[in-house]
């Protein structure tokens, strides 16, 4: 039972993950209805800019005093913004212009960008895999009736259910974030009322992208290195969240990035560690074959 | 070169640049100074392949190289079918050399002789009796597990064998199923980049098994990645050069051009050194000769002597237990 | 319009965004590389414009039935275009070394894959992320063949062939209902789980280590082992499936194909049995692919998961896009492009990714239908 427990533990911290990451799909998704493969990648982009900044900061940590959670925030902060930068470069220049045209043409671009960012950091940060400054406050241990469990693991859980709760009010209780959702659900119709559908999308780019840095940077603590490669795996298996909740919907992402946190680390465990990847395509292709609109359906299906 | 294996590169292409230089300093050999090709084949197997058409095709004299088992062995049968001799510094897999190719050396041990030292010490030293074995499915990880579980005495009970992917990052389900088991170690058959994530993991899993590799995770990067959980872990490995009295010429001048020497730059000095010493001697960068030599002559290197058997091994190559100690890698 | 609207402007689209890409380039490439990034987006921007005045770029909405070659349909030139380009591959192996015909064997492989690929994105608009795993299959089935069985190449090649298709006919009855970006991401998945069962059915696969010691084929009691033996052993298979899928170009189904692919709705209401082509197409693209799967084990003598990534399939995408969707002398030149030229800026390898997205994305910005696409690529 122990064992099981543990087994949960792990699933519900990947998850998180894959749920900070799916919230961007989803969110890009409802309103241009476009896959935006890059997205993996812009995790990565943010988990590169946590790295920089905290080795930046290392440096001079003990001259201002910072404390592990102070680097943690600074860390954080770092990923998220650089992120959020990429993700509203990449509209811009990429997606913007092909607003009018084919789905294919846009999907094709979007494959383009994810693999020139990868490819852009490595020139940028070398090839080799690259470690994480390791915060002690982060690597504590707690053995709760031998179940492990590190403080990291219980951070990114905590992040992750904070983000959802403050995006759901801003989305449905403020005026930005309503405008937002309306046009995520008619884009024609939100422009007749008034809504400025260009700031609308630049900004869903911004908040997707900037969650996926946090994300990223959480992950470069809880493993310890980054490389530029981390993106695209993680992007599919985020993917396949955000459209296992119902693609559009944000609180499907977050249900659905922890389900499949939870699938995985079970599957792993209980039927084959080495298929593990394996099962995130084959519950996305069952989902996308039988029950596209996922668990909280929605109109994108 | 590239990619996350890319330290154990970056040694070989010193080690080789350092030997390539002294004897261009000495006027190069027959006459001709010496250039050096630097391929990288990013561990895949189809690059290394393609590499060794593109080098059969330029007409090298020689190869040193490639790392890793996976590489090395297709990569022979091109050189093999173009004659030209190739001296691995790093593949441990005893397949490289029991092909028949007479072309292909080492000078490093292999991974029968490895896991044998390995499995003496965790059952006999150890005396370890329940074992988890984990390994990353390569040539190399997959080899010397099955190598170590072979040569496991009466009383040492394999209670775990499982597999992990390379390039994977988390392996919690793993280890968690391992955990169940209750082990007294952890025998891991691969390289550094997972190895040191595994045993990280481990120990923030509350898993508190002695744990051993081998030669794969020789190097401060698993230390690096693994932390403060590299501590107390077991590794095989040749003797630490810098109880090797020939070695000191080498240590202080890599120390100077480069820094710390890492575990295999001096086998792919000694590989270059061999190669040269071949061409040399036998007067001819003809392979056939070349080849000829290498397998009837006795060399002296920064390691020691080195005489290779008919198969291209290296008669009696030695594999001690190294153990991290304060962050560092030590012989015991 | 003032001087000093005129200024701002300009302001604001060459100075702004290079200066807004230097920032945030900054931190991860450091300060020289993101001037030069910085640099030449200016230079891109500034081209660009250059372009638009010249009135090469824009949707080809205006180009509904023409295409880039329509001049010279009815010259010689490209009606024994074909003839001249087939004796040059003949007598091309004599003048060069053993790697470069290493490099053109590799190109024609690719040719056949982006040939294969082509009947399905081309032809019908159905995006497939996941083509090479029919590559790898095909490659693998010969392998496995050769290792468990000793069958030899040409008994393995039809088997390879049909495999490819089998599997591809299981996928395929359930996706092609899918919309576009549906069966983009189902057959991006599908890729991938060949990929990963590849890397971990030991028992048949051998693992990430692959399966090597490949013979090479025997032709009339020769074996094929040179380069210039193969090469004209893969030359044969290509100029034979060219000549297959140009002869379906030509066919009732591949009129309907191209229906399909301008209005799929309009193509069912005038009778087409959209899903009966569609389907077709699919398994005839698995069974190429199997094909060039099969020649590939041959000639590399060994296969291992790690030929037969999703990158891969993203590359032969490219080619397709690169040439010309539909186009099949598009797409042959697409692929020879992508091969070859790789080979000649050795040097700039580390950008080679680089330039090959950079490729992908201002193909879609201003010639989605490839540099010879035959039909306006247009659909919503």
């Amino acid at each position: 039972m122990r064992i099981f427990i543990q087994q949960v533990v792990n699933g519900l911290t990947t998850g998180s993950v894959y749920a900070l990451i799916a919230l961007g799909y989803t969110m890009v998704y409802g309103i241009i209805e476009l896959i935006n493969f890059a997205h993996g990648d812009i995790y990565m982009v943010g988990a590169y800019g946590g790295l920089i900044a905290l080795t930046l900061l290392g440096t001079v940590r003990s001259a201002l005093h910072l404390s592990g959670i102070g680097m943690l925030i600074t860390g954080i902060t770092a990923g998220m913004l650089l992120s959020a930068a990429y993700g509203f470069t990449v509209e811009k220049f990429a997606y913007k212009p092909l607003r009018q045209s084919a789905r294919l043409s846009l999907l094709i671009t979007a494959l383009g960008v994810s693999i020139f960012l990868q490819n852009y950091v490595m020139i940028g940060q070398g090839a080799s895999d690259k470690t994480y400054v390791s915060l002690r406050v982060l690597n504590s241990n707690f053995i709760v009736d031998g179940v492990a469990m590190t403080a990291n693991q219980i951070i990114i859980f905590t992040v992750a259910m904070a983000i959802m709760l403050a995006l759901d009010l801003f989305v449905n209780k403020t005026m930005t974030g309503r405008a937002m959702k309306a046009a995520s659900q008619d884009s024609v119709a939100a422009q007749l009322v008034g809504i400025n559908i260009n700031t609308v999308i630049s900004l869903t780019f911004i908040i997707g992208s900037g969650l996926a840095g946090i994300a990223g940077v959480l992950v470069g603590f809880y493993y310890g290195i980054v490389n530029f490669s981390i993106g695209y795996l993680v992007g599919i298996k985020a993917f396949t969240a955000a459209v296992l909740g119902g693609i559009g919907d944000i609180r499907g992402a977050m249900v659905g990035g922890l389900v499949l946190g939870l699938l995985e680390s079970l599957g792993a465990a209980y039927i084959s560690s080495d298929y593990k990847d394996a099962f995130a395509f084959i519950i996305l292709i069952l989902l996308l074959l039988i029950k596209p609109s996922g668990l909280f359906g929605s109109r994108h299906s | 070169m590239t990619g996350d294996q890319s330290v154990f590169g970056r040694d070989e292409r010193r080690g080789v640049n350092l030997a390539v230089q002294e004897w261009n300093q000495n006027g190069g050999v027959l006459g001709n100074k010496i250039e050096v090709i630097i391929e990288d084949d990013q561990h895949d197997p189809r690059q290394s392949v393609a590499i060794a058409n593109r080098l059969a095709s330029d007409g090298v004299a020689g190869v040193i190289g490639h790392f890793n088992s996976n590489c090395s062995i297709p990569a022979s049968a091109v050189y093999n079918r173009a004659g030209i001799p190739m001296i691995s510094h790093g593949s441990t897999n005893p397949q490289l050399t029991e092909r028949g190719f007479n072309n292909v050396f080492r000078v490093c041990g292999r991974d029968d002789q490895q896991g044998k030292v390995a499995a003496d010490f965790a059952c006999s030293t150890l005396k370890a009796s329940r074992i988890a074995i984990i390994q990353d499915k390569t040539t190399y990880g997959q080899g010397l597990a099955d190598e170590f579980r072979r040569q496991l005495g009466e009383n040492c009970k394999v209670v775990y064998y499982g597999t992990i992917i390379q390039g994977d990052k988390d392996f919690r389900a793993v280890l968690t199923n391992v955990k169940a088991k209750k082990p007294d170690l952890i025998y891991y058959g691969g390289v550094y980049p997972e190895g040191g994530l595994l045993v990280k993991q481990a120990r923030q899993l509350g898993i508190k098994a002695v744990f051993m590799s081998g030669d794969g995770i020789l190097g401060p990067e698993f230390i690096t990645i693994a932390g403060s959980a590299a501590n107390g872990i077991y590794a095989t490995f040749g003797p630490d050069i810098n109880n090797v009295k020939t070695a000191k010429d080498f240590i202080e001048i890599y120390e100077k051009r480069y820094g710390e020497p890492g575990p295999y730059s001096i086998y792919s000095y000694v590989a270059a050194n061999i190669l040269l010493d071949a061409i040399k001697d036998s007067g001819t960068t003809n392979s056939g000769q070349v080849i000829h030599y290498l397998h009837t002559h006795i060399f002296t290197t920064a390691i020691g002597t080195i005489q290779f058997d008919s198969k291209g091994d290296v008669i009696h190559s030695p594999y001690v237990v190294w153990q991290v100690k304060n962050g560092q890698f030590v012989q015991l | 319009m003032s001087i000093k609207s005129i200024f701002l402007s300009i302001l604001k689209s060459y100075l702004i965004p290079p200066l807004w890409m230097f920032a945030i380039a900054m931190p991860i490439m450091g300060i020289t590389k993101s001037f030069v990034t910085a640099g030449l987006l200016l230079i891109g921007l500034l081209f660009y414009r250059l372009l638009k005045r010249t009135g090469f770029t824009g949707t080809s909405n205006h180009h509904y039935y023409k295409d880039t070659l329509s001049k010279y349909r009815n010259k010689y030139f490209l009606k024994y275009g074909w003839i001249f380009a087939l004796l040059v591959s003949i007598i091309l192996p004599f003048f060069l070394n053993n790697y470069e015909i290493d490099v053109i064997t590799s190109a024609m492989l690719y040719a056949m894959l982006a040939l294969g690929l082509n009947l399905l994105v081309g032809n019908l608009g159905l995006l497939n992320l996941g083509y090479i795993a029919f590559y790898g299959i095909g490659a693998y089935t010969y392998a496995v063949l050769y290792a468990k069985f000793g069958f030899s190449f040409w008994d393995a090649v039809v088997i390879g062939g049909m495999m490819a298709s089998l599997i591809s006919m299981v996928i395929a009855l359930p996706t092609l209902r899918l919309k576009g970006d549906y069966l983009a991401i189902v057959t991006l998945g599908f890729g991938e789980i060949v990929r990963i069962v590849f890397n971990n059915w030991d028992s048949l696969t051998n693992g990430p280590n692959g399966i090597m010691g490949i013979p090479r084929p025997y032709l009339f009691g020769i074996q094929l082992s040179t380069g210039i033996r193969f090469f004209y052993l893969t030359l044969g298979f290509a100029v034979i499936q060219t000549y297959i899928i140009y002869r379906l170009g030509k066919s009732r189904s591949g009129r309907y194909a191209l229906a399909i692919r301008e209005n799929e709705q309009a193509s069912a209401m005038v009778g087409i049995n959209t899903y009966k082509v569609k389907t077709l197409y699919f398994i005839l693209s698995a069974f190429f692919g199997g094909i060039a799967g099969v020649l590939f084990a041959s000639k590399q003598m060994f296969v291992s998961p790690d030929s037969f990534t999703f990158i891969e399939s993203v590359y032969v995408l490219a080619m397709v896009i690169l040439g010309g969707m539909g186009s099949i002398a598009g797409v042959i030149a697409g692929a020879f492009t992508l091969v070859v030229l790789p080979e000649l800026l050795r040097g700039f390898i580390i950008y080679r990714m680089l330039i090959f997205a950079l490729l992908l994305i201002t193909m879609m910005l201003f010639k989605p239908e490839g540099l010879l696409g035959k039909k306006a690529y247009h659909d919503k």
